[in-house]
């Protein structure tokens, strides 16, 4: 059987086991064992995704499943290096998330069954290579994470969670609207011999069709309209969930409201995977369309570093400045797409991996201290680096981490996309546009060296003054997500060449 | 011609047997038996209405076969009818269960057998007559059993105001049937393969110049727009739902509606049948009218649904959100289209009648039907919960769940139609559908809210009683809704076999 089909189903055979537990014990081991299970496949389907040639799928695996005439589903899968390294992400947050749950007490085999179901749609919408089976993995995501957010979320919990939800399906309907246009397009298409929902089939056909639909050529008369506007509906279903401004406003709620696991997870993974739709399917198919429309999407991407970066700069709440300072630090990513060039692309997608293990260990961080104290409030701590060292010292370097200090792996992926928007030539202003961009940098250290002084420097508050330091269980889910920071903060080369192919296809593709 | 005895038999057995049923049951009930009073009856009612569903299932070849002009017997008829008396079925089993029909058993089985009939007839009629005279039917059978519980006020008030608005709008059919009778100078519907009589199909194409011919449609579409609750004949249809038993609510819920998107695909199929430039334009303009009144219908229902407590009420807006998607597939007028509204009306078959079932054993348990009654269900009822959680992700159409299929193909058919015709109206019209799913989520999220998101602590002690048989039925409802989310090509095959004859000989293609 396919490896990659096992890591995708793995969580469900969990999820069965589940229903054999008999307390909330039980179900705990159960949920940390798959947690662990994920976390071994997705590194050996890291290594299956190494040395590709651009365009190329490793542990591919091809069956088909709803044949209607030219309705044609399959379950098509497959990985390349981009998906490889975010399958990778998941894996290692899924399990440094396990950890963090081990105190969840509520309903546990529930808590446990939906944390499962969440990573079988992760895993699945990363290794999808049909639309249809990737929109269903998609949605696959939502009720989990509803539930997740909604059910053992903070006071709030309601109303983040369902704002959350309506915000994620708002956006995934033009998605759908796109797929059944292309759909149709393309099967009334002669030119087109391939499958309809096939990625890989319908990429390849974007670059022989370059007329003014694209894709979309068959779709009548106003197919030029049609693909403008089936580009931009599926840049807001990936927008939502990445998120751009001005669809950014679930996520302060979300990520607060969620309990720490999950907010590692929301960080973590569920925002690459805008990115990455945006980079497996939005650009490649319509090549035409993204040479227009890149202006836009590097200012929204300089509007998102600025904005989130004041936002963050205005808060007093730790879990809400980490979390506005993921909307500040995903538009780098958008930044090095609209670039299209290698450094861009390289910076965009180092900046997704490693904001995935430095925003997953910074709510970690968040978590511990709020596990002790039962509040955020930035000045209302003090000194906690003297009193809980081992905890200190691993917060300060994830901070700095974010703020891209040399040497930290946020560094690269900032580094790379400022050089490559700033190279660009692909659309004009953007020297204008990086240049702004840069003031996002200044922000982003004032409000985490402002955090870094009110929470771990100082004078210790007397009343956590007994506070103990992280237990081991806290540490070895830190320093999971740590060791990566670090390591690719000094040599991010391993990473980059596993996604060095895919960066070529894309620029072979749309640039 | 003389109806043949023997054609009209093996056509229309289940139709034949539900009529001799309603006098059966009466007679059944005189006599004294040794159980309660009203055994005999209910032991007859069921028996006729599990035999008719037989009947219908394994009737012979129906190509088109005809009794006379006025009923086919063709694979719409017959997905409409074994909709109809399954639904029956159902809201007669529920009926029991929660003690629906306790007024007098006998009444209740007479009043649902003779709406299932009607509901038959609407689906197989094929003449503006016969339409009429079925169309009444199922309603006077659907006004009684919305009063049936005469002690309660809302009982009484929803079965006056169904009247009154049944009253009006049947009116105005009757005004335009009338007009296309006299246009056409025939009021057969369709001329089925193999036969030759004069029918609106041919008729339309000399008729179709006329402006009044448009007036005569849409006013047909007011009595079959009431029927299937469509904007702007939806008023009804909360008080009526939420006054009438549940397990009337249900019946009217997809029965009803059934029979009136067969009845709409057949009269559509008729008006628009033709390639003359006069029948194209008229076409147009169906199509035109049926898509803004289904985005209208789409719009007020998930609108007006998210202010709703009620559950009753909320399924009853959603119901008419419901019909607005169905209405989407009849406004492309292809036989893909209507391949469409049979896929959905069977998925939504299942999804709406486990919803309603719930709906009712909640109240039963409770006494109450506003949303709180269903506080921690999730917890308090496991299975039943996910069940019912299962059943509003498939109204809201999300994946792995039948709605979700349902609604695709609904929408491809639209997104097809703007592309092949290049009309941005039909392709905005989709974007607003989509949307709509968006706003439906708003209350069905609020349900699944109520169920899971409640406070643990606070949640009211003790365990939903539920009995086996409840648990069985509500899990038979959602195995379907699950099964056909993940394979529905055959459920889609079948849809498409039935739907084959609908809009085959329709212009603007």
């Amino acid at each position: 059987m396919n490896l990659l089909t096992i890591t995708i189903f793995l969580p469900v055979a969990g999820l069965l086991a589940l229903l054999f537990t008999k307390d909330g014990k039980q179900a705990r081991w159960v949920g940390m064992f798959g947690a662990l299970a994920t976390f071994v496949l997705s590194t050996f389907v890291l290594f299956k995704s190494v040395n590709l040639e651009p365009s190329e799928y490793a542990l591919t695996s091809d069956v088909a499943w709803i044949t209607l005439g030219k309705f044609d589903v399959h379950y098509r899968i497959g990985v390349d290096g981009l998906s490889g390294i975010l399958i990778f992400l998941t894996g290692l947050l899924a399990f440094a998330a396990a950890l963090a749950s081990w105190n969840i007490e509520k309903g546990t085999r529930g808590y446990w069954a939906m944390f499962l179901l969440l990573h079988t749609g992760i895993i699945g919408t990363f290794a999808s290579l049909d639309l249809f089976l990737f929109y269903v993995f998609w949605e696959v995501m939502l009720l989990p994470m509803y539930f997740l957010i909604g059910v053992w979320g903070g006071p709030r919990r309601i109303y983040a969670s369902i704002k959350f939800f309506l915000y994620t399906l708002f956006g995934s309907i033009f998605l759908l609207a796109g797929i059944l246009v292309i759909y149709f397009a393309v099967t009334s298409d002669p030119a087109f011999r391939g499958n309809a929902f096939s990625i890989p089939d319908l990429t390849a056909y974007a670059q022989q069709a370059r007329g003014a639909g694209g894709i979309l050529a068959n779709y009548g008369a106003n197919a030029g309209l049609v693909a403008n506007l089936v580009f931009w509906g599926m840049f807001v279903a990936f927008a939502v969930k990445v998120p751009v401004f001005p669809f950014h406003t679930w996520l302060p709620d979300a990520h607060v409201e969620a309990p720490t696991p999950i907010s590692v997870i929301l960080a973590g993974i569920l925002l690459k995977l805008g990115g990455y739709g945006m980079l497996r399917i939005n650009f490649p198919f319509f090549p035409g369309v993204m040479k227009d429309a890149a202006f836009w999407i590097g200012l929204l991407g300089v509007i998102n570093i600025v904005y989130g970066a004041l936002v963050a700069m205005a808060q007093t709440d730790f879990k809400k400045m980490v979390a506005y300072s993921s909307v500040s630090h995903m538009g780098f990513c958008l930044l090095g797409f609209a670039a299209m060039t290698p450094e861009g692309l390289n910076g965009a997608i180092l900046q997704l991996f490693n904001h995935g293990t430095i925003s997953g260990l910074l709510f970690l961080v968040v978590g511990v201290v709020y596990d002790r104290a039962h509040h955020r409030d930035l000045n209302r701590f003090g000194g906690l680096l003297w009193k809980m060292p081992v905890y200190g010292t691993i917060a300060t370097i994830a901070m700095f981490a974010s703020l891209g200090l040399p040497a930290l792996s946020g560094f690269w992926g900032e580094f790379l996309a400022f050089v490559g928007s700033y190279k660009t030539t692909y659309y004009e202003g953007a020297k204008l546009i990086t240049l702004i961009a840069t003031l996002g940098l200044v922000f982003t250290a004032a409000y985490y060296l402002r955090a870094i002084q009110r929470v771990f420097l100082g004078k210790t508050n007397p009343a956590y003054e007994s506070f103990p330091d992280a237990t081991t269980r806290e540490r070895v889910a830190m320093i999971a997500l740590l060791v990566p920071t670090i390591f690719l903060g000094i040599y991010p080369k391993p990473l980059i060449a596993v996604y060095q192919p895919a960066v070529d296809a894309i620029r072979l593709l749309v640039g | 011609m003389v109806p043949d005895l023997g054609n009209l038999l093996s056509r229309f057995g289940a139709e034949t047997l539900l009529a001799l049923a309603i006098p059966a049951i009466l007679l059944a009930d005189l006599v004294p038996g040794r159980g309660r009073r009203g055994a005999n009856a209910t032991a007859v009612g069921l028996l006729a209405l599990v035999a008719a569903l037989l009947l219908v299932l394994f009737q012979g070849s129906s190509d088109g076969a005809i009794l006379t002009k006025l009923l086919v017997a063709d694979g719409l008829a017959k997905v409409f009818r074994v909709l109809a008396i399954g639904t029956g079925i159902v809201a007669a089993l529920a009926a029991l269960r929660w003690g629906d029909a306790e007024r007098g058993r006998a009444e209740f089985f007479v009043c649902l057998i003779g709406a299932v009939l009607g509901a038959c007839l609407t689906a197989a009629a094929n003449d503006l007559a016969m339409l009429y005279i079925a169309i009444e039917t199922l309603s006077i059978g659907g006004y009684l059993l919305a009063g049936f519980r005469k002690a309660r006020v809302e009982g009484s008030e929803a079965a006056l105001k169904y009247v009154i608005f049944g009253a009006v709008s049947s009116g105005a059919m009757l005004y335009g049937m009338s007009l296309l009778y006299g246009f056409a100078g025939t009021a057969t519907l369709t001329t089925p393969a193999g036969t030759s009589f004069a029918s609106l199909e041919g008729a339309s194409g000399a008729a179709a110049g006329q402006p009044a011919f448009l007036v005569a449609v849409v006013l047909v579409f007011a009595g079959l727009a009431y029927k299937v609750a469509a904007a702007p004949f939806q008023f009804w249809c909360p008080d009526v739902y939420e006054g009438a038993p549940t397990s009337v609510a249900a019946f009217l819920a997809v029965a009803s509606k059934g029979a009136g998107f067969a009845a709409i695909l057949r009269f559509v199929g008729a008006v628009t049948a033709g390639t003359t430039p006069d029948v194209t334009a008229t076409a147009g303009d169906v199509r035109t009218i049926l898509l803004v009144m289904a985005l209208v219908t789409m719009t007020i229902g998930n609108v007006a649904a998210l202010r709703q407590n009620n559950a009753k009420r909320l399924l009853a807006y959603s119901a008419i959100a419901h019909a607005g998607y169905l209405l989407l597939g009849v406004a492309v007028t292809t036989a893909e289209g209507a391949t469409a509204v049979v896929f959905y009306m069977a998925v939504y078959l299942f999804m709406t009648l486990s919803a309603f079932y719930m709906v009712g054993l909640v109240e039963k348990q409770t006494g109450r039907a506003d949303l709180d009654a269903f506080e921690g269900l999730g917890f308090r009822a496991p299975v039943l919960g996910v069940c019912m959680a299962v059943a509003l992700i498939g109204l809201t159409g999300l994946p792995p769940t039948a709605g979700f299929a349902g609604k695709l193909f609904l929408l491809q058919q639209v997104f097809e139609y703007g592309g092949e015709h290049d009309s941005m109206l039909f392709f905005w019209g989709g974007v607003i559908a989509l949307l709509n799913t968006v706003v439906s989520l708003g209350y069905y999220a609020k349900f699944l809210k109520v169920m899971y998101l409640c406070d643990l602590e606070r949640m009211p002690k003790g365990p939903f009683a539920f009995a086996g048989v409840d648990k069985g039925l509500v899990l038979a409802l959602t195995v379907p809704v699950l099964l056909f989310g993940l394979a529905f090509a055959g459920l889609y095959d079948v849809a498409s076999e039935l739907a084959r004859g609908i809009f085959v000989a329709a212009g603007g293609r």
